[in-house]
């Protein structure tokens, strides 16, 4: 079994895309509820690090929202009372509440998303869209630390004839503008050399292919597989999972449709947490397994 | 049918000047051809007709050809599969992230299936020694790295010929010989045919098998390489090894020598030189600069890169400070120019603690840096502007600066941008000026020239100190030269006794005579000791 964050970035960057898009569209404190779940139980196993006050903090953004809807809604049927002359309503404040889920939940999502996806994952996903903008990233993530390095060594050297002084606002200004043209004319000139370098090893030949270290295995097809009858299920009754909040709170279709969407759309959400919970167990253990095997070996 | 053949080879720019001029020359397949000759002398577009993609504008006449067809006449994806070029500058010639894409940026190109790239790039990855930095960004490498890289992502494509634009001219000289190595090992082992420029010569002319002296736009010299290095005269000699000046030096008769070892034994038929009687040691004035036991480093958790450097220069000394890349020697000269803050220690400059110069004093009348990339410091469109800008007296270095003032910073040759560089940074008239890796990439001449302009300065009583990995320009000009290794400034001495001790970080004159003549560290020193002693013949 394959852990979540090994699969391939196609596999995680449509996942992300698919439950970012449910949790977005479909609004349903139910819906919302399972993806916050689902989210926090991979990011509890994928970020080990930050501290928990700090990595619950999205957490907050539930009763803001409930705070701050009412106060420029006021639709709905139950008003609870009057805050200068206008309702503030019960449907009002479960809006609130319920966006406040689905941001909180999207946050979770995210948050997860940049640790899972490093450059070159993202890399490999925008290379199979087109190779040129692939390219073109990498490119500007090879220019941006050059560039960071020349305007300090600029820097430097301009301090060291006097040039480059932060005595009062006007004397910055004109050093900081001095550093930036000598970076900008570094920048121009050393890019023929960039551009001779990309010509000579044939960047206009024709149809470029982008190459990237990741393949797909058969894990992907099951999690492939899996996922998209999970939300296949999820979007036939995506629109009878709806909830309508004015003027009163009522579902959009009956129970038993919620029933089955909110069940796929609960596998769908618990799906990485769970493979890379229990796949980095198994890997552990069958790590353990092989080092022991050694272990008894070398004692032979 | 010759392998590579150029007739009657001309190239003429649009305003009409001509930078090659009816260049004839044959080369077989497996040879490993070096060029050489002065900055301006038409080898840098010589080498770019190899590479009809990067031929600047102009005209082509004569013809090039590999295996009996023209270079030119190849499509872009026959080109590329057939020469494959390597640049100066290590860095600029990177095009991504990260090291595994740059090896992958080429068969991209050609559009090959991703099955087929990842057996190039393994396989490449693998024989150049890369796997271990194969998931590195590319900013992280050293330059020696960088430029083998480079060396890598062309090879790839399997090319029939591997041109080579001064690769190592960037590089210290444990990473330009390794380079080196590397390039031989495919020479001999693919029988690529390998067509390299370069200014420093030392390792590679003893593995070349034939030379390509260039002048004005002309082949001077084209052949055999010991038969070339023989015939050699005037300013082509500079160039040489070593054991090839010396051979120059002494008359020039009889087989000529090559590498160090061959150098030995043509010098064993001199009479031998016991160990000059060491001149007592200049006696000295007033410190110029001091490090007292300075510690820095750059963050928090990484290793001190100064460990408690303690040396003193005195006033009126060229002082070099030698080291490998990376020893941490530009750090130490930033710390001196006041760029650093060390955490423990401090760093005098004429007696007087770095700090107490208020309000930017230092820098006036006072120290002056120059930094190893001196482009940073060009931001006009002239050099005249460049050298106004401060107020510079461009007229107080011996320096023909007629042809230079109205050209752009940028296209002139990396000697004059040196020039320019330091007229600009002596504009504050200092007393003690700080040069890192002055010598980087500069011709046999060109660093004659900037050794007798240091000189010069030196007479108007300033202070020198000169950060280099250049031993044979420090035993030339130094007054006192010292390692830098670990942090520390070891082993202060004149370069005599430096450079006599030294077994290995030495001079190539000293490597030869060794034991032979004894206290001997450059080539004029050897040739003045031979004609002394007397002896030679055969």
């Amino acid at each position: 079994m394959k852990q979540f964050s090994s699969l391939h970035p196609v596999m995680l960057f449509l996942y992300f895309c698919a439950v970012l898009g449910v949790t977005m569209f479909c609004l349903n404190p139910a819906v919302q509820l399972v993806s916050l779940g689902g989210a926090l139980l991979l990011n509890a196993i994928v970020d080990g690090q930050t501290k928990l006050r700090r990595r619950l903090l999205p957490l907050v953004m539930i009763p803001l929202g409930g705070v701050i809807n009412p106060i420029f809604s006021h639709h709905g049927q139950t008003v609870l009372f009057f805050l200068n002359n206008n309702p503030v309503t019960l449907q009002s404040f479960y809006y609130g509440l319920t966006m406040g889920g689905t941001v909180c939940a999207a946050l979770f999502w995210l948050k997860s998303f940049s640790q899972l996806m490093s450059s070159d994952k993202l890399l490999c996903v925008f290379g199979r869209v087109s190779p040129k903008l692939a390219l073109m990233l990498s490119l500007i993530l090879r220019f941006v630390p050059l560039l960071g390095r020349r305007s300090r060594d600029s820097r430097e050297a301009l301090q060291a004839m006097g040039l480059f002084r932060e005595d009062n606002f006007f004397l910055k200004l004109r050093s900081r503008v001095r550093v930036f043209f000598a970076v900008a004319a570094s920048a121009l000139e050393n890019g023929i050399i960039t551009a001779d370098s990309m010509e000579a090893r044939g960047y206009s030949v024709g149809r470029r292919t982008a190459y990237s270290t990741f393949r797909f295995s058969w894990a992907d097809g099951v999690f492939a597989f899996v996922c998209a009858a999970a939300l296949g299920a999820a979007l036939a009754v995506l629109r009878a999972m709806r909830v309508d909040f004015y003027p009163t709170v009522t579902l959009n279709g009956d129970r038993s449709a919620l029933a089955v969407g909110l069940a796929a759309f609960a596998l769908l959400c618990l799906l990485p947490g769970a493979l890379q919970g229990v796949g980095g167990l198994l890997r552990g253990r069958r790590l353990r397994r092989s080092l022991a095997y050694r272990g008894e070996v070398g004692s032979l | 049918m010759s392998f590579l053949k150029a007739e009657n080879l001309s190239f003429t720019y649009p305003d009409g000047t001509r930078a090659l001029h009816e260049v004839d020359f044959e080369i077989d397949e497996g040879d490993f051809v070096t060029v050489f000759g002065r900055t301006g002398s038409g080898k840098t577009t010589l080498l770019q007709q190899f590479k009809p993609q990067i031929l600047p504008n102009g005209t082509t006449s004569g013809t090039l050809t590999l295996n009996g067809k023209n270079i030119v006449d190849l499509t872009e994806r026959e080109a590329l599969g057939t020469v494959g070029f390597v640049f100066q500058n290590p860095e600029e010639q990177i095009v991504t992230d990260k090291v595994w894409r740059e090896l992958a940026f080429a068969p991209e190109s050609a559009g090959l299936p991703q099955g087929e790239i990842r057996r190039r790039v393994s396989e490449i990855a693998g024989y150049f020694g890369i796997e271990d930095w194969f998931e590195k960004k590319t900013d992280e490498l050293s330059g020696g790295q960088k430029q083998l890289l480079n060396l890598a992502s062309v090879m790839v494509m399997n090319p029939a010929v591997l041109v080579l634009d001064e690769p190592t001219a960037w590089l210290d000289p444990i990473a330009a010989a390794d380079f080196i190595a590397m390039l031989k090992k495919l020479n001999r082992e693919t029988a690529l045919t390998v067509i390299l420029e370069e200014h420093r010569l030392e390792e590679l002319i003893p593995v070349s098998d034939k030379l390509l002296v260039t002048e004005n736009g002309t082949v001077k010299f084209f052949g055999e390489t010991r038969e070339v290095c023989r015939r050699c005269e005037n300013e082509a000699v500079a160039f040489l090894p070593a054991a090839a000046r010396l051979f120059h030096a002494l008359g020039g008769a009889g087989e000529c020598p090559l590498s160090v070892r061959e150098g030995r034994r043509f010098i064993r038929s001199f009479a031998p030189q016991a160990a000059a009687e060491e001149k007592p040691r200049p006696s000295h004035d007033a410190p110029a600069l001091a490090w007292k036991n300075v510690r820095f480093r750059y963050g928090a958790k990484t290793p001190d890169v100064l460990c408690g450097m303690d040396l003193t220069v005195y006033e009126n000394e060229l002082f070099c400070l030698l080291g490998g890349n990376g020893s941490g020697k530009s750090t130490a000269l930033k710390a001196a120019a006041g760029l650093l803050l060390p955490y423990e220690g401090s760093v005098r400059v004429f007696g007087k603690p770095i700090q107490k110069y208020k309000n930017g004093s230092l820098y006036r009348n006072c120290l002056a840096y120059l930094p190893q990339n001196v482009q940073v410091l060009f931001s006009h469109d002239t050099v005249r502007e460049e050298l106004d800008e401060v107020g510079a007296y461009p007229n107080d270095l011996p320096v023909d600066w007629s042809g230079l003032l109205d050209k752009h910073p940028y296209d002139i040759s990396g000697g004059e941008q040196q020039l320019t560089a330091l007229a600009k940074v002596l504009a504050a008239r200092p007393r003690l000026l700080l040069l890192d890796e002055p010598t980087k990439g500069l011709d046999a001449p060109a660093k004659q020239t900037l050794g007798g302009i240091l000189l010069q300065l030196k007479q108007t009583g300033m202070t020198i100190v000169c950060v280099t990995h250049d031993a044979e320009f420090a035993a030339s000009y130094a007054d006192r030269c010292a390692l830098f290794f670990r942090g520390e400034a070891v082993g202060a001495d004149t370069p005599r006794a430096f450079f006599a001790e030294n077994r290995f970080y030495t001079t190539a004159a000293n490597r030869i005579c060794r034991g032979h003549l004894n206290g001997v560290i450059t080539v004029e020193q050897a040739a003045e000791s031979c004609r002394q002693n007397g002896g030679g013949g055969a």
